[in-house]
């Protein structure tokens, strides 16, 4: 019986950690910004989630668990195929070429939400399409979208871009040091798990073999 | 002659000097105009009549635009060789003047030098009448600055602005006009409100010295192109130099010994050039220059490398054909298209005439060298949507580049705003940073966009590597 345990646990380790690299599928940023130099500022909040110029693939964007100390202002002003509202569930689909989510926001000491993307060009990539699609976050210190801040950016203001490249990985490019972007689950995590399911696997397997010679006497 | 840039497999390096030898080299023909007919005709190839023609310059869809000097026009020539008249006196007649308005009623005076914007409006040096004169795709014809027959150097606003000795000019991305002073030793800048200052040179200082502003000095300036990298390239007649410009005024000599003419090939100071005349400069940063009394046409690498691409040195005449089997007369005007080829008025032979690269014309197979995008990102604060063109060698041998792509079939409203250069019509973005992709390696390049339609962005992707001839 704990072998059973072992191996399963094991098993279950390897598959999760090859069906990551040989399987994709949704991939989720959980994104943290530092606002606490602008906290109290009026100011808005920009995300556009857009499909390339060449032939892109499907994908769908959904940002969820909004949460801030700060506060939403009016209503977003969208365009394209976005659904949704802050905080609650806001959905884009790359169909159209600008799918863009901008409203008023009063900043507090910290702002925090989760990017999943998904669909065919991250669970099914095909190397027929010749186009990734694009996430990005900005933050204005104005209600027009004028004035970026907590960026590196500024030339176009973006805090951050996250690509989804045409295989099916996603790519960060983070112009803000106050802002933290963290895959979930990480990576990097599937690295620690491989030795330890091929360990749990190994020991698995000798027990097993033991076990078969014993019975084989 | 550059050097052959696709990569040969090891199997095949027997047999490289046979495809040396017989790789075709750059080829000069006749576009328009009849070798030794002057005259005053529209129509087609060399029905068409020039009665010396002086400046060169072709749009973004590859129309070329040439003045007429003793007949006082400006020409028009398409890419299929069909000559028109865009403005001054109808076919079959020659006048002058300085006279604004409808195509055929407009007058110039010995008009020199042409340049054209991306919307297609042709500036005119005008030189014997001592004004620039800007005439719209119609063909309707204004004065941008200067006032006839006031020839004097004075800058300042258009009201008060004057110039001497007109000759070349050239236009840049945000449509300030430059034009050179070929008595005055000068060049000058005339902003789109018309305000003049001067860029280069002392007026009627004439020397060749390298250094900044007023105190570089020229030696009869004639032709000045630019490729939109913030330089000017100046054919010094008299110095025998061809000059480069920053968009400051800092002047250096990139090729041409100063004061010394000659003939000969080489690298800098060591290639001679007897009266280099006018300029063109291609998106690489290679510098085409009309050698008038050379009867060739000579190209300057960006590193300074000079070669004679066209004609022999001391042999005038009239020949089409490969490289150093033409025959020039008196070589002028001078442009470049974003395909490389390169067109010239043959003054002496009242032609215009054009030379082909000899590889890299086409487009590279995606076979070969694969294109892909990321996805746009829309800028608030520039309003322009921002992505990545990825290039990627997927064949197994090296691509020799240097590389640029081309954005075909882009929508009405739809415009690449950092282009490099023009091709066909579509606007090119040079690949910067790799001469050479390896097998496997791959090249990157930001695009930026903007939309005033609601039409979707999209585009056809073309890459093309550097022309060789």
């Amino acid at each position: 019986m704990p072998n059973l345990f072992i191996k399963t646990i094991a098993s279950l380790a390897i598959w999760a950690c090859c069906g990551l690299s040989a399987q994709a599928g949704p991939v989720t940023w959980a994104v943290t910004v530092d606002t606490s130099s602008i906290s109290g500022a009026a100011g808005s909040l920009d995300l556009n989630f857009n499909p390339g110029p060449l032939v892109t693939q499907s994908a769908t964007l959904q940002v969820t668990g909004f949460a801030s100390d700060g506060s939403l202002t009016g209503s977003c002003a969208c365009m394209g195929d976005v659904t949704g509202q802050l905080p609650g569930s806001v959905t884009f689909d790359n169909g159209t070429g600008l799918n863009d989510y901008f409203q008023g926001f009063t900043f507090g000491t910290a702002l925090s939400f989760n990017l999943t993307f998904s669909g065919p060009a991250l669970t099914a990539p095909d190397g027929a399409f010749t186009s990734g699609s694009t996430f990005a976050f900005s933050l204005f210190s104005d209600s027009d979208g004028a004035s970026p801040v907590l960026t590196s950016d500024t030339t176009d203001g973006f805090a951050f871009l996250i690509d989804v490249n045409t295989d099916g990985s996603t790519t960060p490019t983070n112009f803000s040091s106050v802002t933290a972007l963290q895959q979930t689950p990480e990576p990097g995590s599937w690295l620690l798990v491989t030795p330890l399911a091929a360990w749990l696997l190994r020991r698995g397997r000798r027990q097993s073999g033991a076990s078969a010679c014993s019975s084989s006497r | 002659m550059s050097a052959i840039r696709q990569q040969v497999p090891k199997a095949l390096v027997w047999f490289v000097p046979l495809v040396l030898f017989a790789a075709p080299a750059d080829t000069v023909t006749t576009l328009a105009g009849s070798p030794g007919v002057g005259g005053h005709a529209d129509g087609a190839g060399s029905a068409a009549l020039f009665l010396s023609p002086k400046a060169m310059s072709v749009d973004v869809r590859g129309n070329i635009y040439t003045s007429d000097n003793f007949c006082g026009t400006l020409r028009k020539i398409d890419p299929a060789g069909n000559v028109i008249t865009l403005a001054g006196p109808v076919s079959g007649a020659c006048a002058f003047g300085s006279v604004d308005g409808a195509p055929a009623d407009a007058r110039f005076a010995s008009p020199s030098g042409t340049a054209v914007d991306t919307a297609g409006n042709v500036y005119v040096a005008d030189s014997g009448n001592c004004t620039v004169r800007m005439v719209t795709p119609g063909g309707v014809v204004s004065t941008l600055a200067g006032v006839a027959s006031e020839c004097v150097a004075i800058d300042g606003p258009k009201a008060t602005a004057r110039f001497n000795g007109l000759a070349g000019i050239t236009v840049d991305r945000g449509n300030n006009v430059y034009v050179t002073s070929y008595h005055g030793c000068t060049v000058r800048k005339i902003t789109p409100a018309g305000t003049v200052t001067t860029l280069v040179g002392t007026d009627s200082v004439c020397a060749t010295v390298d250094g900044a502003g007023a105190a570089a000095r020229l030696n009869n300036p004639s032709g000045i192109a630019t490729n939109g990298d913030g330089n000017f390239y100046v054919a010094d007649e008299t110095g025998c130099t061809i000059r480069r410009i920053t968009s400051d005024g800092v002047v250096t000599t990139l090729a041409g010994t100063p004061d010394t003419c000659g003939s000969s090939d080489g690298t800098g100071a060591a290639a001679g050039f007897h009266v280099p005349s006018w300029t063109a400069v291609d998106v690489w940063g290679n510098v085409f220059a009309s050698d008038y009394l050379n009867f060739t046409i000579r190209m300057i690498t960006p590193s300074g490398v000079v070669t004679t691409l066209a004609g022999l040195a001391g042999a005038q005449g009239s020949a089409d054909g490969p490289g150093s089997d033409a025959r020039l007369n008196h070589p002028d005007g001078i442009a470049v298209d974003g395909a490389g080829t390169v067109y010239f008025a043959d003054r002496n032979n009242n032609t215009v005439r054009e030379i082909t690269p000899s590889a890299n014309v086409d487009a590279l197979p995606a076979a070969q060298v694969s294109v892909t995008a990321s996805g746009l990102a829309y800028s608030r604060v520039t309003q322009t949507y921002n992505g990545v063109i990825t290039i990627r060698n997927v064949s197994g041998a090296p691509v020799a580049g240097p590389f640029e792509v081309a954005l075909a079939s882009l929508p009405p409203g739809v415009s690449l705003v950092n282009y490099s250069d023009w091709r066909s019509g579509n606007p090119v973005i040079l690949v910067p940073g790799v001469t050479v992709l390896a097998a496997g390696q791959s090249a990157t390049v930001a695009i930026r966009l903007t939309n005033s339609s609601s039409n979707s962005i999209r585009f056809t992707p073309i890459l093309y590597a550097e022309p060789v001839y």
